[in-house]
């Protein structure tokens, strides 16, 4: 099939511009008093959850979450092998230092 | 008729009946902005009535170094823009259920009521590629091709330079004619 180069700038202008301009629903200004109210009467627990819960936080917070469990699991885990090198050693010194054992 | 920003004057000093003036006078021109960015009936409703919200709250800060209408854009157009931005976060969420269930939604829930019935498949075509582009490039062309706003204008609006807004259009239109290139081609073969 042949393609043709239309003219697809002009096109898009056209339509953006075809576009009319509409009235805004009625009773706005009596929606907009409604949602200031509301927000007037909204408790601090509120603004406190709505502020805490926004994804910006809880993301982050789980992040963090689960990089102290690990960095706990990793730690635990070093120092116990720590004690097991540290068992093995002291062991070993003192088998080797104990004149009553035999070669 | 008081200008806008007498209005703001006036409701700072107290007068309430001025803030009622005040979003009957704009309503109309803020609803269309916003309508063109998020593009849905419902959804220009909301965020207009947020715009108002923020005017009533953060009118104290207006400090009449730029236009009242343009510091009214301005809200409008930021609104608007976080609205969208919301809007494609939750749809990211819900992108397993969309797997899930195998159902694909239109990128843009598309209601324009300003939309002449023999323009609306390249109309939504159009706003579905004003989708795909970044906010103030969106926002941009928007204020210029729809809103009939000068390049100085949409600068303020968006608090940049001149330069920079015609950089942004620029960009834009690229951007526009590459995404709607299939689509208009398409459109093209039909009609001949």
């Amino acid at each position: 099939m042949k393609m043709i180069k239309p003219n697809i700038l002009d096109d898009i202008v056209k339509t953006a511009q075809s576009v009319k301009k509409v009235k805004a629903p009625a009773n706005m200004y009596a929606s907009v008093m409604a949602a200031i109210e509301r927000k007037k009467h909204e408790s601090i627990w509120d603004k406190t959850a709505s502020f805490v819960l926004r994804p910006a936080l809880i993301v982050p917070g789980l992040i963090i979450v689960i990089l102290l469990n690990v960095w706990m699991i990793t730690a635990k885990d070093s120092k116990s092998v720590n004690f097991a090198v540290e068992d093995y050693t002291s062991a070993t010194y003192v088998v080797l230092n104990n004149e009553n054992v035999l070669p | 008729m008081e200008t806008t920003a007498q209005l703001l004057k006036a409701f700072l000093g107290g007068n309430e009946s001025a803030f009622k003036v005040l979003v009957e006078e704009n309503e109309d021109l803020i609803y269309n902005v916003v309508l063109s960015i998020v593009k849905n009936e419902a959804d220009a409703a909301d965020v207009t009535q947020d715009v108002f919200v923020k005017v009533f709250q953060k009118a104290t800060s207006f400090r009449g170094e730029s236009q009242a209408s343009t510091w009214l854009y301005r809200i409008a157009v930021n609104t608007a823009l976080d609205f969208n931005k919301r809007k494609r976060n939750h749809h990211l969420l819900s992108f397993a259920n969309d797997l899930l269930f195998r159902y694909r939604r239109s990128s843009v829930s598309f209601n324009h009521p300003g939309v002449l019935l023999e323009n609306k498949d390249n109309a939504h075509a159009l706003f579905d590629a004003l989708d795909k582009l970044p906010g103030k490039q969106q926002a941009a062309f928007v204020l210029f091709y729809m809103e009939g706003k000068s390049q100085r204008e949409v600068a303020e609006i968006l608090g940049l330079s001149v330069n920079a807004v015609e950089s942004l259009m620029s960009r834009a239109k690229q951007k526009l004619q590459k995404i709607l290139f299939n689509y208009y081609n398409r459109q093209k073969n039909e009609n001949d």
